[in-house]
């Protein structure tokens, strides 16, 4: 069989990552970045459009580090200044101790727990309309970040607790680039210094052993097997975006209730920036009988979540009437990865209207920190141009989502799939719709 | 029993920072009289007329709601809105770099002070 293209062969690509430059000079220049927004964040303007680190976060980071994740996997955890932080408490202060079989049983439902949380946290506190609210998220995470490196081993935050590394995992799945090793490499292997390390380089920050590995989303990128790898057996090579999705041989409920839940948030986010939802929280209040906000934010918020996760329920229950020797909860399992390419198209085409229409602010707000005072239109495309590419990220996800359903069923025929196909239509439909309906701005 | 203890320190921590970050947002909420030390959340605007309002003026109200609504969705009006500047809560950042002190200050006394101890 042909072998993929390995990028470890360009010798310059080889070098430059078993160097010592790899990933540090990235992880100090975000590092650098990172302490100038957080001190802005907390100390600076309180006006968001104003604010460096609400623009670097809000309106270049978030929309910006999905497109990572699709093209570079989980690059960005390797390159994060958590993760950096987490690296240099455990080597100068660290006990690294196992990390705890509860975060270890329950750390991704944690995670999903974590992201359900703070997208709440943000509607009921303004988080990212408020440098301040922003700079606290950050502070937060740091604070946790600092407390579980002080005790744990390795990477336990980014690995059990880290919110965006749950979203990044599941995004990764569907990405382009992979990190295997080579199986007639592997299997006569004795080190297992991909996992343990050697007196140079610290094993696996993810707890990976790359001879059985056979998932990208807990792979950072980060190098440390490559440049302890004996045998030159790492490979790193362009995949088709979803191929991971269509063979997961372990699929696990709290993988696709991520998926199911991230497409639920991608919609709130979108209704609470339109124009209708003040109609749609009048509707609530009207039966709430309340107009505190918190309580009917959390009704939609809910509703919200709970909309994809029972749509795919419903398949899941309707399928398995077709297929008696099948559960509802292994379809759901098994299909909710499915819903990934949608996810992951929703949360850009929501994100590319930020960055397009508020893109300036970036510049804007990176000279001032110079002294230069510049004004103007923040837009960089028209509104009718973001929409139309709204609509074509979204088709694009929706033929990658239909494409992994045709995949996970084992290239069943049309008339046995149907009800997936049919639910990714419906949720890119509604996401469509969504993006249809004229969207405020974060800065 | 440090590890575990740690894991709920951390637990509480997450959901602490939560509820003061929500009290302070909720001065927004409130009767405009907290001291808009921290501007947490763009006010919403409600549809409920306040209690000593006349019909009339709760109708401004709203049509001026609207209007801002359009002012900021419309030709990028952005950061139109006008902002109290205020400066950093000292007391919020004060406790973040206590507790992220305290946790180095364990793990100097697990690596450094403890290990000799066992030497």
């Amino acid at each position: 069989m042909k072998q993929p293209l390995n990028f470890l062969d360009i010798p310059l690509i080889q070098k430059f990552i078993k160097s010592r430059w790899y990933p540090g000079i990235f992880q100090w220049a975000a590092m650098v970045v990172f302490s100038i927004m957080v001190y802005i964040l907390a100390t600076g303007t309180v006006n968001p459009s104003k604010n460096f680190g609400t623009s670097m976060t809000w309106v270049l980071w978030w929309p910006v580090v999905p497109v990572l994740f699709i093209v570079l996997g989980r690059f960005w955890c390797a390159v994060c200044p958590f993760g950096k932080t987490s690296d240099i408490i455990r080597k100068l202060i660290g006990s690294e101790k196992p990390v705890p079989k509860f975060l270890k049983k329950y750390g991704l439902w944690l995670i999903d727990l974590f992201f359900i949380i703070i997208t709440w946290s943000d509607h009921i506190w303004g988080v990212v309309e408020s440098p301040r609210g922003s700079g606290y998220l950050l502070l937060i995470l740091l604070t946790m970040v600092v407390g579980t490196s002080v005790f744990y081993e390795r990477r336990t935050f980014c690995k059990t607790l880290c919110f965006l590394g749950g979203l990044a995992g599941n995004y990764s799945r569907a990405g382009m680039l992979e990190l295997r090793g080579t199986p007639e490499i592997c299997k006569n292997c004795k080190t297992q210094s991909c996992f343990k390390g050697n007196k140079e380089t610290e094993g696996c920050p993810m707890f990976q052993y790359v001879r059985t590995m056979d998932t990208s989303a807990d792979c950072n990128l980060c190098g440390n097997c490559v440049k302890s790898c004996p045998n030159n057996s790492i490979r790193i090579s362009p995949r088709k975006p979803t191929s991971e999705l269509w063979g997961i041989k372990n699929p696990k409920s709290e993988h696709a209730f991520l998926a199911a839940v991230i497409m639920g948030i991608v919609f709130v986010q979108n209704i609470t920036m339109l124009e209708i939802w003040q109609e749609i929280l009048q509707g609530i209040e009207s039966v709430t009988g309340t107009s505190i906000y918190a309580i009917n934010f959390t009704i939609a918020y809910v509703l919200s979540m709970l909309l994809p996760i029972g749509l795919l329920w419903l398949t899941a229950k309707i399928t398995t009437k077709q297929w008696p020797s099948t559960t509802v909860k292994e379809n759901f399992v098994r299909f909710g990865y499915a819903i990934i390419p949608l996810d992951l198209a929703g949360h850009l085409a929501h994100n590319l209207f930020h960055i397009l229409t508020e893109g300036k602010a970036v510049w804007f707000n990176t000279v001032s920190l110079f002294g230069i005072q510049l004004t103007g239109d923040l837009s960089l495309a028209s509104t009718s141009t973001v929409q139309v590419l709204q609509y074509l990220i979204v088709v694009l996800g929706l033929v990658g989502s239909g494409y992994s359903v045709y995949r996970i069923g084992n290239k069943g025929s049309f008339g046995k799939l149907l009800p997936y196909y049919s639910l990714m239509i419906l949720l890119a439909i509604m996401n469509m719709y969504l993006f249809s309906i004229p969207m405020s701005h974060r800065v | 029993m440090l590890p575990k203890l740690s894991a709920i320190m951390i637990f509480l921590l997450f959901f602490t920072f939560s509820g003061t970050v929500g009290a302070e947002g909720g001065h927004q909420h409130g009767t405009g009289q907290g001291d808009s030390h921290q501007q947490f959340q763009i006010p919403k605007p409600t549809s409920e007329p306040m209690p000593d309002m006349t019909p009339e003026e709760h109708q401004h109200m709203m049509n001026q709601g609207t209007e801002d609504a359009n002012a900021s969705s419309g030709a990028h009006g952005h950061g139109q809105q006008t902002y109290e500047e205020t400066g950093p809560n000292w007391p919020v950042l004060g406790t973040f770099a206590a507790i992220n002190l305290a946790f180095i200050c364990i793990g100097i006394w697990n690596k450094w002070v403890r290990r000799k101890e066992v030497v």
